[in-house]
């Protein structure tokens, strides 16, 4: 089956500027490596999560495959096309196959632009229609993105439109020049719950009518679980498990995976969450060079751990897992 | 019958601001007994900050409180001038702030912060505020030599735990705590409400929690109260509120709530539009009924009042007796289509 | 708020008043300001105190004050708009490379801003003047090499920071360039600061071309009000002659003031928004 995004071996490093950052990596010349190998794919249609916590490297993935910044080693390929040292001409061809979306509504669209200047911004630069043409793509772009009554938001500045409403204006933007790959960095986090699902929903909708394939990231495992087909989680710099949806988030084998599933809150009053032991967490983690990463926190830590790097080994059907327990 | 730890009764506070009066706080009522944990839910723009500025009474110079009553043991704190106020802040009532960040001072170390809260209100020598400081921080799972460290040299969780230190310093009945692990990772979340609830039956003190995350109310308390445009509009025992809500808006709230143990299959809705300006609300109807799918004439009519479901629980709501029917209709999505809410009273002109 | 955008007003309307002055001058004024002004008798009317004919009264070469000091708010007001605007674009500018493209672009830019920002303008620009001519041009134009660092030092600080904002990465993900980035996406959030700067800078310039002609180094051929204040004080009679020299300095203490008010109301308003929560 043709995958429309495949990543072998994406490594991004990070020169460190500060003594809690040389602290962290564990190295004196200060070097945060921020993602560290990670390969995968994503199909037409997929929506594929991208799990972690603040530091795991889920960010800079993201940042990488949108070409934001250059990976350090690795290969990409969007569509069949190595995007990896894309510049120029080709790099600007590349933002019609690909857009992102972002965690803050507020800090996402330029508050000196209207409605309509966001949203026809990508048409302008990128040519893609004369100038009577402009404002039927700009308004189809804003009903695909969920925006009623879009006559009354053309003129409106980002300042007179709610959370939601902001959120949806980036789709917008992003949906205009019809791409084929959608990376939303968290497109939720920063929205209260009762708008959360508006576009969560939007999300489904992409993919599934528009055949969008889209990556979710999220430190939320719930909202992955209710969005994502594959999900996959990230522990400093390296995957840990990869898998279907349910299986990675009802059932986790990596141990990381375990703590986190175990460590979330459930809206259900009568359940009781069995809580996991107290321990002090080692907030500034170090990378650890040799061996698993996790091993510093992990309850089930062997000898192999601290020697052997696990590599990802089958563990079910479509189901990956990083760890000697396997 | 002891009387209840803190008691908010028809608790109402303004800003003033240029437009006119930001109502934030608008006839806020509930009770939290002793050894009992209630969660305030809300989301932003409600006001539940603002109900933590009245009944701390540390606010920005615009902030006044109109008029109810803070009964804390007893004792209506609303009138009480600043140095009352001062001897009750960290003894009887601390606060853990939102923002970890910006509740440390930078340019102190954080051992040194939690001393001066210890000294300013204890006659400890400094020998031995030092020695509480270093037991207080132990307790928390940080080891006592990080007392040294300045705010920045802390990760986001570790901050968060000095600030509870401080917060616990001086054994106070109620900690209010306000969004506390907004910014911070599930796995540090969860050892956070840990280690509160373990100092909590130590201490013997209550909280007051204030999140947006109905998943950390279920979990950490006994009581809730739902607060929606500055109002509390549902207000009961968690097991009942969060399993049998009564109010459209929690309803909502609750359908609207991702959570892994959820069917995948079934869809999360969406309130549709946003929560009506606290500037100069109208007092003559329902503050929901722009969202409220089951809104009726009389929603727009009159306010409603706070009626009884049940023993301990009660809703704000004129059709509290369809509430059967309101629950199975809210777990639809068509219910919450934008189109199909009216937004304003059927029949007559859009205001 | 209310009181700050008053005191804001009070500025804006001090600066039409005088640009209206500036702009009406020629037919304001009563006499021609280097006009030998002599009474019925044929005597040259000398050091002549305020009176109906002479509002602000005569200098020692019997010309009109009055005359003087409305031809002079043209040229004030000239030499401080023109400072300003080219203060702008130059600081705008440098402000914007510098901070979008860093690394060496910045290096090299900030090591200029440094060195000119030790040099100090009044003594520069009269050793330049006396190698090149003595004339408001050179003035101006030496004004806007000396002062335009500290707004490329506000507008880099800024770019800076929007830089990373996720809208300029949104922008820089539907193919724009550096260039069309700099100008459309982040100069119109730096435009605010930049005015304020302009203000101040205005206010910079009449100040330092009055210290310059004061000292003797001004265009001959202009009246200004610093060149009326060195007419005075070479005159030796300035104490005798309080109607000469109060004026100008007055005018020029009022202008400078009305747009530190304008500016510092405009720094108010540029301050960003507070998010609606």
């Amino acid at each position: 089956m043709n995958k429309v995004v495949i990543v072998k071996d994406l490594k991004k490093y990070f020169a460190a500027r500060t003594q809690m950052a040389a602290l962290l990596s564990g190295r004196p010349s200060g070097v945060i490596r921020a993602v560290d190998g990670v390969s995968f794919d994503m199909g037409h249609g997929e929506i594929l999560g991208l799990v972690g916590e603040s530091g795991s490297g889920k960010s800079t993935i993201a940042r990488v495959l949108a070409r934001l910044e250059e990976p350090d080693s690795g290969e990409i390929w969007v569509d069949g096309q190595r995007i990896s040292d894309l510049k120029g001409s080709g790099l600007k061809r590349f933002y019609r196959q690909v857009q992102m979306i972002f965690q803050d509504p507020y800090e996402s669209v330029n508050p000196r632009f209207r409605v309509y200047d966001v949203v026809v911004e990508p048409v302008k630069v990128q040519k893609m229609a004369p100038r009577n043409r402009r404002g039927d793509l700009v308004i189809d772009a804003l009903k695909r993105a969920g925006l009623k009554r879009v006559e009354e938001y053309l003129p409106k500045f980002p300042h007179q439109l709610s959370g939601g409403e902001r959120q949806r204006l980036s789709i917008a933007r992003a949906l205009v020049v019809g791409p084929k790959v959608l990376i939303a960095d968290e497109p939720v986090s920063m929205l209260d719950v009762s708008i959360k699902a508006g576009i969560l929903n939007l999300l489904k909708q992409l993919s599934r009518v528009y055949g969008m394939t889209i990556m979710y990231i999220s430190h939320d495992l719930s909202t992955v679980k209710y969005l994502c087909d594959r999900v996959v989680i990230m522990y400093l710099g390296k995957f840990v498990e990869i898998g279907r949806a349910e299986d990675v988030i009802d059932q986790p084998r990596h141990p990381y995976a375990q703590a986190l599933q175990a460590a979330i809150p459930i809206p259900d009053p009568s359940h009781r969450r069995p809580r996991a032991a107290l321990r002090d967490i080692r907030e500034a983690r170090s990378v650890v060079l040799e061996g698993c990463r996790y091993r510093k926190e992990c309850p089930r830590a062997m000898d192999a751990c601290r020697a052997i790097e696990p590599v990802m080994r089958p563990v079910g059907e479509d189901h990956l897992v990083a760890c000697h327990l396997y | 019958m002891e009387p209840p730890l803190l008691e908010c009764v028809d608790l109402r506070a303004h800003y003033a601001v240029k437009s006119g009066r930001c109502r934030a706080v608008d006839g806020i009522g509930f009770r939290i007994n002793r050894g009992e944990n209630m969660g305030l839910v809300g989301e932003s723009g409600c006001g539940k900050s603002s109900v933590v500025r009245a009944i701390i009474k540390v606010h920005p110079r615009n902030f006044r409180i109109d008029s109810g009553k803070v009964l804390f043991k007893g004792r209506d704190l609303v009138p009480l001038g600043y140095e009352e106020m001062r001897k009750i802040r960290w003894r009887e009532i601390s606060l853990i702030p939102q923002s970890a960040m910006n509740a440390l001072n930078p340019v102190y170390k954080v051992g040194h912060q939690i001393q001066e809260v210890i000294l300013e209100h204890e006659g400890l020598a400094a020998k031995e505020a030092e020695k509480k400081v270093h037991e207080l921080l132990a307790s928390l799972g940080i080891d006592p030599a990080r007392a040294d460290a300045y705010p920045h040299q802390l990760s986001g969780g570790m901050k968060q735990r000095v600030n509870i230190a401080m917060a616990l310093a001086l054994r106070p009945s109620l900690i209010i705590a306000d969004e506390p692990t907004t910014a911070l990772d599930v796995l540090v979340q969860d050892q956070i409400f840990q280690r509160i609830l373990e100092k909590q039956k130590q201490l013997d003190c209550s909280m007051l929690l204030i999140t947006h995350d109905i998943s950390l109310v279920a979990e950490n308390c006994d009581q809730v109260a739902v607060m929606y445009a500055g109002k509390t509009v549902e207000r009961g025992a968690v097991e009942r509120v969060l399993t049998h809500p009564c109010h459209p808006y929690t309803l909502g709230l609750k359908n609207a709530f991702p959570s892994i143990r959820r069917p995948k299959d079934q869809p999360l809705i969406s309130i549709p539009k946003s929560p009506p300006s606290l500037i100069d609300p109208p007092d003559d109807r329902c503050r929901f009924a722009t969202r409220c799918p089951f809104a009726t004439s009389i929603c727009w009519e009159m306010e409603p009042e706070a009626l009884e479901v049940e023993p301990g629980h009660m809703a704000a709501c004129h059709h509290l007796e369809r509430v059967e029917e309101m629950r199975e209709k809210a777990a639809m999505v068509e219910t919450w289509d934008e189109d199909a809410i009216p937004g304003w009273p059927v029949g007559k002109e859009r205001p | 708020m209310a009181r700050r955008s008053r005191l804001g007003l009070a500025g804006l309307l001090m600066i039409v008043s005088f640009v209206s002055i500036g702009l009406l001058a020629h037919v304001i004024a009563p006499f021609d300001p280097m006009e030998r002004c002599y009474d019925a008798s044929g005597k040259l009317e000398r050091l002549q105190p305020p009176s109906s004919k002479h509002l602000l009264g005569t200098t020692l070469y019997g010309r009109d004050v009055f005359s003087q000091i409305l031809i002079g708010t043209r040229t004030v007001l000239l030499v401080g708009f023109l400072t300003a605007l080219f203060v702008a674009v130059i600081g705008m500018n440098v402000g914007l490379f510098s901070g979008y493209f860093g690394g060496w672009v910045d290096n090299l830019l900030m090591r200029i801003t440094d060195l000119l920002f030790g040099v100090p303008v009044v003594p520069t620009s009269i050793v330049a003047l006396s190698i090149l001519t003595r004339s408001m041009w050179w003035i101006i134009f030496i004004m806007s090499l000396l002062y335009w660092m500290s707004t490329a030092r506000v507008v880099r600080s800024q770019v800076l920071s929007l830089r990373e904002r996720p809208f300029i990465d949104a922008a820089r993900m539907s193919g724009a360039g550096p260039l069309r980035i700099m100008y459309k996406h982040i100069a119109p959030n730096v435009l605010p600061q930049v005015f304020v700067h302009g203000a101040f800078c205005v206010a910079w310039s009449i100040t330092t071309e009055a210290s310059i002609s004061f000292l003797g180094f001004g265009d001959p051929r202009s009246i200004s009000w610093g060149t009326i204040l060195h007419d005075v004080f070479s005159s030796m009679v300035m104490y005798k002659a309080w109607w000469w020299f109060l004026p100008p300095g007055f005018c020029i203490v009022l202008m400078v003031l009305s747009f530190y008010l304008l500016g510092r109301a405009v720094e108010e308003l540029a301050n960003p928004r507070l998010r609606e929560e």
